[in-house]
């Protein structure tokens, strides 16, 4: 369209180009434009601009700030926190220690008690054990004596005496134990 | 269209550059009013209303955005923000030290987006104009700021301490004065030179590239050759429009940047 117009006015016969030519209208009218730009953008436009960008500016310093002051906080709680689980781990350890001392202690309670009671047991049973062998002894010598007699008077084919013939029977046996106490 | 086409094609045969070219002075509108105050002729030609349309867009625009401003950005709002951090931070901080900048932050800013909107105005199709592709427009822009530097620098730090500062290069031989002194002088007067010339330039060269592209359509309008050159040409606008578009960019940010070192020159001579 520029063209067409263009061409109208090149059509009409448009005037010869002298940039020098002098427009003396053209100063007054630039002069005036620029004079009257110049009040209206600096006393209207620029200022209302540019408090809207220090506003901008102090209301994101503001946020920069309350960012900067809740990051803060933020690093104190978690400080607080961590210090807190490091207590707490701490502590916890010490319990496990100690638990595990107590344990240990328990243990060698136990194991004391156990063997305590297991020598008490091996005691009873050798007393039992050594009850049993007098007793069997005891027994064994009885019947030893009476076999012995029997033995004896069906050699001798007479009947003797029992007292005589258990008294002679405990002298042998007693001096077979003393043998017996001399070999070990 | 087609007889527009043929009325161009017919003034092409006689000179169509000169002729697409020609419209890059200011013309009056054939419905327009005409004023005329103490000899000079204020009537709105296409660069005045095109300045008009710059000024307007450029308070509206940002009068919006300021108006229906929100504390998380989006939309206009964040393209505003964006470009106002940008000149604030890469070209007025860059510069001046934070409390000279505070203070001067509007008005390079204005000077900013007020040739930005300059520039761009012109790619807008229509208009097919940009006002500072006319040295007048520069020119009163850079004088403009020239003066304004010379002004405050002299009354900040008095005329002659000013100007002695400024044209006296500091730790030079007094030998080296005699030259030095006139460099510093030409050096002087060719910044609002530079200045508007610069922009002018570089703001016309875009335009005449566009026109030149235009230009071949309508050499090339009724033979056969129009249907090569016809999509070539129109590929050709459309990439030196973007290309504009990012010239008009730049240019502001060069306009700017100086505006801010010769502000700043001027607050601190010498340094």
């Amino acid at each position: 369209m520029q063209l067409v117009l263009l061409a109208t006015e090149a059509g009409e016969g448009g005037t010869s180009f002298n940039p020098f030519e002098p427009e003396f209208g053209l100063v007054v009218w630039t002069s005036v434009a620029f004079l009257t730009v110049l009040f209206l953008l600096s006393k209207k436009v620029f200022p209302k601009l540019q408090e809207g960008l220090a506003d901008r500016e102090r209301k994101i310093a503001e946020e920069i700030k309350a960012a900067e002051a809740t990051r803060a906080e933020a690093e104190k709680i978690l400080n607080e926190y961590k210090s807190r689980v490091a207590a707490a781990r701490e502590e916890t350890s010490q319990m496990v220690e100690e638990a595990r001392g107590q344990a240990e202690k328990v243990r060698q309670d136990l194991i004391a008690r156990a063997e305590g009671d297991a020598r008490l047991i091996v005691d009873k049973a050798r007393r039992q054990l050594t009850g049993e062998r007098e007793r069997i002894l005891n027994e064994l010598e009885g019947q030893l004596t009476e076999w012995s007699t029997t033995i004896a008077g069906q050699i001798v084919q007479r009947e003797l005496n029992p007292d005589s013939h258990r008294d002679l029977v405990d002298s042998f046996i007693a001096d077979i134990r003393k043998s017996e106490a001399a070999k070990s | 269209m087609a007889f527009l086409a043929t009325e161009a094609a017919e003034s092409v045969e006689e000179s169509p550059f000169t002729e697409l070219v020609g419209h890059l002075s200011p013309h009056h509108y054939g419905w327009a009013p005409h004023w005329e105050i103490g000899g000079i002729d204020l009537s709105p030609t296409n660069a005045v209303v095109n300045i008009w349309l710059a000024g307007f867009l450029c308070v509206a625009i940002f009068w919006m955005a300021a108006k229906k401003r929100q504390l998380v950005p989006s939309g206009m709002q964040n393209v505003i923000e964006v470009m106002v951090d940008f000149v604030k931070v890469n070209i007025v901080y860059s510069v001046m030290n934070t409390k000279d900048g505070r203070k001067w932050f509007p008005f390079v800013g204005t000077v900013f987006f007020f040739i930005f909107f300059l520039n761009a105005v012109g790619l807008i199709p229509w208009i097919g104009f940009t006002a500072t592709a006319n040295i007048f427009v520069t020119a009163t822009l850079a004088i403009m700021i020239y003066l304004l530097a010379v002004v405050i620098g002299m009354s900040k730090n008095g005329p002659l301490k000013f100007w002695v500062k400024t044209l006296v290069p500091p730790d030079i031989p007094k030998a080296m004065l005699p030259l030095m002194v006139p460099i510093e002088v030409i050096s002087q007067l060719a910044r609002p030179l530079s200045l508007a010339v610069r922009l002018f330039a570089n703001m016309l060269a875009d335009h005449l590239m566009l026109y030149v592209f235009a230009g071949f359509i309508f050499l090339a309008a009724g033979s056969a050759v129009i249907y090569g050159i016809l999509p070539i040409s129109l590929l050709f606008m459309i990439i030196f429009t973007a290309f504009a578009l990012f010239v008009a960019f730049i240019q502001a940010v060069i306009f700017a940047f100086l505006t801010t070192i010769y502000i700043n020159d001027a607050l601190h001579p010498g340094h």
